[in-house]
């Protein structure tokens, strides 16, 4: 006979349903609650504003100076971090010794922390004497400029998110079963028509996976902007993340905070929900 | 044998910033300031690595770091194995909406949150204390969904917990539950160390005397940069690094088979 109800059972999932309740729920709906309200400077609701806050926000020169840095990273990291992980997997797929040796290298930005490796490339993009000057034969004043130092930060985030990405589709590569290699090799297919026709496809799954944490990760971007250039040259590669922090803390603005909050958080729900329609329909599919 | 070639360059470029770590650790202050950039030190400056050990703060903030990341990643494993356990193997009413409610959370970003947590925590008298540092990361949704995917793969009537009172559920969560899924939760484990020791934006909002301070924010508070003191501070960088270096290294096919099993986004 099988007990109708464990009791015990709420017991061992209580300390995550607080946690969840405390530190994630209730603050969201705080701050979705708040975005329509005027509050006084120690956080007491005065007035219902209705859209009022989102209408000022998205009147904001610096708010929409942040969206508009963030898509631009997010459309060159995102890309650019695909074909490099990609390109890295694909190397060392099969394995041999010299995969072995060489893919024990590509996960070693794995070590670094983001504070660490941001500090790290404060120095190899020096504005006065660049390494990266040096290796290229350039003669860039890095960080001094938008376009410099957004590209200093999206190379920072290749090397934030390299070595997982890499990990995650190399172990798809060497999933693939062996037999559906094998049928393509007494079909006669050569290295390049088994790469694209019968490899890439298994892993398109994957793929799609990494490239919505990229996304997610680029969207969201704030503490590599803060360590790397705080948001400068003169507030010029501020991300929404970043706008959100200063706002908050330094600004004390409470409806720029409950707003951007409120937009960020439905933002990436519907990105997660985007992400498994994407792999549902290429299941059925 | 192109491939081959080309395997290797992109294995330089991406080892290139721990080479040029362990060379700025021995640069000289006049190394840093020669024009153009120096790819090795004139000569090492190995006195780089004692003025860093020596820093009146390197010890407490390094403690810090390990006493906050090894009781988050004790106290998560524990709170997410728990909760695994009961949605795997109990029955109980509103089962299926409270795995609803936890694994719905996995879509609010907390960096999102970070000005309401922080207010939370204040009025907790939270700041500053070590379980402020640690509060916010106590529970993971994916990490939830990743051990019931591994607890759903045991055979369900080798254990059917419900037959045993709660005294027991200890003794077969520990003894015959854990060791069959030891894999993941170690994994879930070093995740959640790593994490926490590597955690930057919320630490740096809790805490405020340079007592709590933990490694990562202090070594951009040690004053190295400020005076322009920097072999110095590369020489703390890598000294934190090599650990984590040898410890990837070392585990890559722990971390390779965890993550290609386990990880949903």
């Amino acid at each position: 006979m099988r007990a109708k109800n464990d009791k015990r059972g709420y017991l061992y999932v209580l300390p995550a349903v607080i946690l969840v309740a405390v530190f994630s729920y209730y603050p969201f709906l705080k701050a979705f609650i708040s975005s329509f309200f005027l509050k006084t400077q120690s956080g007491e609701f005065s007035a219902f504003v209705g859209l009022d806050n989102y209408k000022a926000l998205f009147s904001n020169g610096y708010f929409l100076e942040s969206v508009n840095t963030t898509f631009l990273i997010t459309a060159i990291f995102v890309p650019l971090n695909t074909f490099l992980t990609l390109l890295a997997a694909s190397f060392v797929r099969r394995e041999s010794r010299f995969n072995e040796i060489t893919g024990s290298l590509y996960i070693i930005p794995m070590a670094f922390s983001m504070s660490l490796l941001a500090l790290l490339f404060k120095q190899i993009f020096s504005p006065t004497n660049s390494i990266i000057n040096r290796i290229f034969g350039l003669d860039i004043v890095w960080l001094n400029d938008r376009i410099s130092a957004i590209f200093a930060i999206i190379i920072l985030c290749i090397f934030l998110d390299f070595a997982l990405d890499y990990i995650l589709l190399l172990s798809a590569f060497r999933k693939i079963e062996r037999n559906i290699i094998e049928a393509s090799l007494i079909d006669g297919a050569n290295e390049i028509q088994r790469y694209f026709l019968i490899e890439l496809p298994q892993i398109i799954p994957t793929l799609i996976m990494t490239i919505f944490i990229a996304v997610k990760d680029a969207l969201l971007i704030s503490a590599p902007i803060m360590l790397m250039t705080e948001g400068g040259p003169f507030r010029s590669t501020e991300s929404v993340m970043f706008y959100y922090y200063i706002e908050a803390f330094r600004g004390q603005n409470r409806a720029a905070e409950s707003t951007i909050s409120t937009i960020t958080v439905l933002f990436s729900a519907l990105l997660l929900i985007i992400y498994s329609a994407v792999q549902k329909r290429r299941r059925h599919a | 044998m192109l491939k081959k070639i080309f395997a290797i360059l992109l294995a330089l470029v991406i080892v290139f910033p721990l080479f040029y770590n362990i060379s700025l650790s021995l640069f000289s202050p006049r190394d840093f300031n020669t024009s153009p950039a120096l790819f090795f030190p004139s000569s090492p400056a190995f006195e780089n690595f004692s003025r860093a050990v020596s820093h009146r703060y390197f010890l407490r903030y390094t403690i810090n770091s390990l006493v906050t990341a090894t009781l988050a990643a004790v106290i998560r494993t524990l709170i997410v194995t728990l909760s695994a356990y009961a949605f795997s193997f109990l029955h109980f009413r509103g089962k299926k909406i409270i795995l609803f409610f936890l694994l719905l959370s996995a879509f609010i970003p907390q960096d999102s949150l970070l000005y309401q947590n922080y207010v939370t925590v204040s009025r907790m008298n939270l700041t500053n204390t070590y379980l402020g540092i640690i509060i916010t990361s106590l529970f993971s949704a994916t990490q939830l969904m990743m051990l019931m995917t591994a607890m759903k793969s045991l055979s369900k009537d080798t254990f059917d917990a419900s037959r045993v009172d709660g005294a027991k559920d200890i003794t077969i969560l520990f003894h015959i539950i854990v060791p069959l899924t030891k894999s993941v939760i170690i994994t879930i484990f070093l995740q959640s160390f790593i994490g926490v020791f590597n955690a930057y934006l919320w630490p740096l909002l809790v805490t405020n005397t340079p007592d709590m301070r933990t490694i990562q924010i202090g070594v951009s508070l040690m004053g190295y940069q400020e005076s322009g003191r920097m072999g110095p501070l590369f020489a703390t960088l890598l000294i934190i690094l090599i650990p984590f270096v040898i410890l990837v290294v070392a585990t890559r096919k722990l971390i390779i088979k965890a993550l290609s099993n386990g990880l949903s986004y």
